[in-house]
């Protein structure tokens, strides 16, 4: 494999591959890095060749579209690799790379397009990191990839459309749903469905969900939500209570409910790490689900010829990845001067940005259900974990609140929270939520992004001692 | 003891694995962390300060806290890598 190319695409989802496909069709030089095992990112997630897995899907078109545009890169020959992670991204287009095998070397692309994609957000409660509590999106792919159920007992809760859907999955495959607890606020639920005839589409299948989900005999509570997860050594049961009109845990309303598996989400928040790291202008925006990447109209990043397309701009779901990735090809086409007819490359461009201007709508909209209120976060009581990797309770970060450390940066110093092998992506957004609901200048810490360094994700440091250099005598910076 | 396979799904070859030391048996496609799923392995290490029992979590390579030592190699991620015949995983701390 050479170590340079024309354009390095990280992240074979839906973004990913749909850039590809624009670029590939050119005859540009596209590489695919990809840090699982199999392309197709979190949606296209599916079993192995020779096994059926657990079909059938529910509202699959974004799926199917993905699979056809796999299908069309693996028979044009399109290079994925996978099992890559990127470690870096440093100046002259240069890609620091973890391989499969262990070994760590040096890429240098034209152009780089950023597609990682998004990842769970979590609200924390005691008792979360038992065993037998996993995210919601944990317990699909086990349903996609490995035709498993997460428990004998699962109890399904969370805000936003993944647990209901998780719900109607687990139903559908013979799986025992104790409860759906739907935490998503009553505002913007309310909001959500004021803005049924724009979306008539999406609100229609939740609506459908929901109804096969009653009829199966599945309880659904709007207005219960989970208190504390308890078990000695795993899961064994899960306290909820009822909520008041404001969100408040009605007192004497606790009832324990018994399961082996819980499974919990919150909506998600875009991996923009790399970006970050690389030095683009990030922006915090909680229509969009966090961070997020700022770029122009061309997807093209504060940082020259590092575009970025899919959920690392804003979670808006897999159809705005689709589109992304093709306005992402279409801008580096122009850049490498590939571009077909101006006229018909700027109408194309026109059409795409429409598209993804109304599924950019439908995401705030999905982003709002997903947050909880700020009070429900200022009450989450002093002995629950914030940060699993360096175990960081909540009492830790409000007594040092308290004493003036009330930025992101300041709290990891002071605590460790974020400090630990996941670089704080599990905590990071939840310690966001905590500054919104209980720091005195809310506003202080959006302003600077959270500074992130290189490595990205933890790599052996013997293997970095041995790094391949594409220019031994000019090292990364 | 149910072992979670859902019981409609055709599965991949059948073969085998250990889990320190115990034969173990996984089909090819199941990631590692499902076969340690259906085999009763829930508790998969001690968190650091608090030593508390940990689990799988986030599913995708996020989290960190699926990590077990396969053939050999320390903390790799049980969820990330895909199973394959004769694999030897550790887990320092099981509950089975």
């Amino acid at each position: 494999m050479s170590a340079t190319c024309d354009v390095a695409i990280i992240g074979a989802g839906p973004a990913g591959l749909s850039a590809a496909d624009m670029l590939a069709g050119r005859g540009v030089d596209v590489r695919l890095l990809d840090e699982n095992d199999h392309a197709g990112g979190q949606l296209m997630r599916h079993p192995p060749a020779g096994s059926s897995g657990a079909g059938p899907y529910l509202f699959d078109g974004p799926r199917r579209r993905g699979f056809r545009l796999m299908a069309r890169l693996a028979h044009r020959g399109v290079a994925i690799l996978q099992g890559v992670q990127v470690l870096g991204i440093f100046p002259e287009n240069r890609l620091l790379v973890n391989r499969a095998d262990g070994r760590v070397l040096e890429m240098a692309a034209r152009c780089i397009v950023c597609a990682s994609g998004a990842r769970e957000r979590f609200i924390p409660f005691p008792g979360w990191t038992l065993p037998g509590v996993i995210a919601a999106g944990a317990a699909q792919i086990l349903l996609k990839t490995s035709g498993m159920l997460p428990a004998a007992t699962t109890l399904v809760g969370g805000t936003g459309p993944l647990p209901l859907l998780l719900a109607r999955q687990l139903v559908a495959h013979g799986g025992r749903v104790k409860a759906l607890l739907n935490h998503s606020p009553p505002p913007a639920v309310s909001h959500a469905l004021r803005m049924l005839p724009r979306h008539a589409g999406k609100l229609a299948e939740g609506a459908w969900l929901t109804a096969s989900l009653a009829l199966a005999g599945v309880p659904i509570h709007f207005n219960r939500r989970i208190v504390e997860a308890t078990g000695r050594g795993r899961l064994e049961a899960v306290t909820v209570a009822r909520v008041d009109r404001q969100g408040g845990v009605v007192r004497g309303s606790l009832e324990k409910i018994q399961a082996d598996g819980l499974a919990v989400g919150f909506g998600f928040t875009p991996n923009i790490e790399l970006l970050q790291q690389a030095g683009c202008e990030a922006v915090y925006r909680a229509d969009r689900g966090g961070w997020v990447v700022r770029t122009d109209r061309r997807l093209e990043t504060s940082v020259a010829d590092l575009f970025a397309a899919g959920e690392v701009t804003g979670i808006a779901g897999g159809v705005k990845s689709f589109i992304e990735g093709r306005l992402c090809g279409l801008s580096i086409l122009d850049r490498l001067g590939m571009a077909a007819k101006a006229a018909a490359s700027a109408a194309e461009r026109r059409r795409l940005l429409r598209q993804r201007d109304h599924e950019l709508t439908f995401g705030a909209l999905v982003n709002r259900l997903c947050r909880v209120p700020a009070h429900w976060v200022a009450a989450i009581p002093d002995d629950t974990l914030i940060c699993r990797c360096e175990d960081v309770r909540m009492g830790d970060l409000r007594q040092r609140l308290g004493q003036g450390f009330d930025t992101p940066g300041a709290l990891k110093k002071a605590t460790r929270c974020g400090m630990g092998i996941c670089q704080g992506r599990i905590c990071g957004g939840i310690v966001a939520d905590i500054l919104d609901a209980l720091a005195a200048d809310q506003a202080l810490y959006r302003r600077q992004s959270p500074s992130i360094r290189s490595p990205v994700k933890p790599v052996l440091l013997g293997a970095l001692a041995a790094m391949e250099r594409l220019h031994p005598e000019n090292p990364l910076q | 003891m149910p072992d979670h396979r859902i019981e409609t799904v055709h599965r991949g070859e059948a073969l085998t694995v250990t889990v320190n030391g115990t034969p173990v048996q996984a089909f090819r496609g199941e990631s590692v962390h499902a076969v340690l799923l259906a085999a009763g392995y829930l508790s998969l290490r001690r968190s650091r300060r608090l030593k508390e029992p940990r689990g799988f979590f986030c599913g995708m390579g996020i989290c960190y806290e699926c990590l077990v030592t396969i053939d050999g190699r320390p903390d790799q991620r049980a969820c990330m890598r895909p199973v394959e015949p004769g694999m030897e995983i550790r887990i320092d701390v099981g509950d089975v």
